[in-house]
């Protein structure tokens, strides 16, 4: 027996209202003592189930759940928002451009890769969930969107500036930031499922047992 | 029998326009992202309502 907490009929939560943890329902009844009525509740309708959840949301976490459950959605939105915005932006930004038209076309192939590559990902990876996620959002704008779109930004004024036309300099800026700026939107999503694909290896230890065993019990000698 | 054909072929035309429209590589990339970033949404969800869960602590019998 778990103390004296029961289930609360068959709402998956204990006698004091507080919601179980994602355990299987018979295994958690099956702890706590319950009947097979417990164990096996009616099929609940998608509205019930929708209500339950609402219901824990203000019980447990009141307004604060609300809110931090808005911000998340709104937060997405943006995402999605910036993205088309970035894209449709470097697209103007660099038709005509020498080497560099259809970028906007090319951002937005590049952060479909990243973000369906990293959806996928974490079906596999289920421990690094967060941190694919931190990586996804690293990739698109921080490597990709942002830098990506100052640069067709410079690309352009390059283009409509006469001094840029003129000299040797002039002549290799015009021929260097279209690479840089392929560079900066098409590489990241190579290296991106480059580091997907590996992420496994990247985090396994080199150690063979006899080193590791020494290392976790402090007999490496670099205590001294 | 005639205007009832007509209509149909009309409809069918809209349908395949809209179909063109819709089905390029930029909506379909557009629509790619927008689906990864709702899953990716629901993992952050996920975290949040795993969050507040009341911890199960494992006690004496």
């Amino acid at each position: 027996m778990n103390g004296n907490l029961r289930p609360q009929h068959s709402s998956g939560a204990w006698s004091d209202g507080a919601p179980m943890r994602n355990l299987p329902r018979e295994e958690s009844v099956r702890r706590l003592g319950a009947t097979d009525e417990d164990a096996n509740p009616p099929s609940t309708s998608i509205t019930e189930r929708a209500t339950r959840k609402v219901n824990r949301i203000r019980q447990f976490e009141g307004l604060r759940g609300y809110s931090s459950r808005a911000t998340l959605a709104i937060k997405y939105l943006n995402y999605f928002l910036l993205i088309l915005l970035c894209c449709g932006l470097t697209g103007y930004l660099t038709k005509g451009v020498r080497f560099a038209s259809g970028g906007g076309t090319f951002m937005l192939f590049s952060v479909a890769v990243i973000t369906v590559s990293g959806a996928v990902a974490t079906l596999f990876y289920v421990n690094l969930r967060n941190e694919l996620v931190e990586r996804v959002r690293h990739y698109v704008f921080g490597i990709i969107l942002i830098p990506g779109t100052l640069l067709a930004m410079t690309l352009r004024a390059f283009q409509e500036w006469e001094w840029a036309n003129e000299g040797s300099l002039g002549g290799t800026l015009r021929g260097a930031l279209p690479v840089v700026f392929l560079a900066s939107v098409v590489l990241p999503a190579i290296v991106f499922v480059k580091e997907i694909v590996g992420i496994r290896t990247l985090h396994r230890s080199k150690l063979d047992d006899e080193e590791s065993v020494q290392l976790w019990t402090r007999q490496d000698g670099l205590q001294r | 029998m005639d205007a009832l054909a007509n209509g149909l072929v009309t409809v069918f035309n809209g349908l395949q326009t809209l179909l063109d429209g819709l089905l390029t590589p930029v909506t379909l990339m557009g629509i790619a992202i927008g689906a990864a970033l709702v899953w990716i949404a629901l993992i952050e969800l996920d975290e949040l309502n795993r969050q507040g869960t009341k911890p199960e602590i494992e006690r004496g019998r």
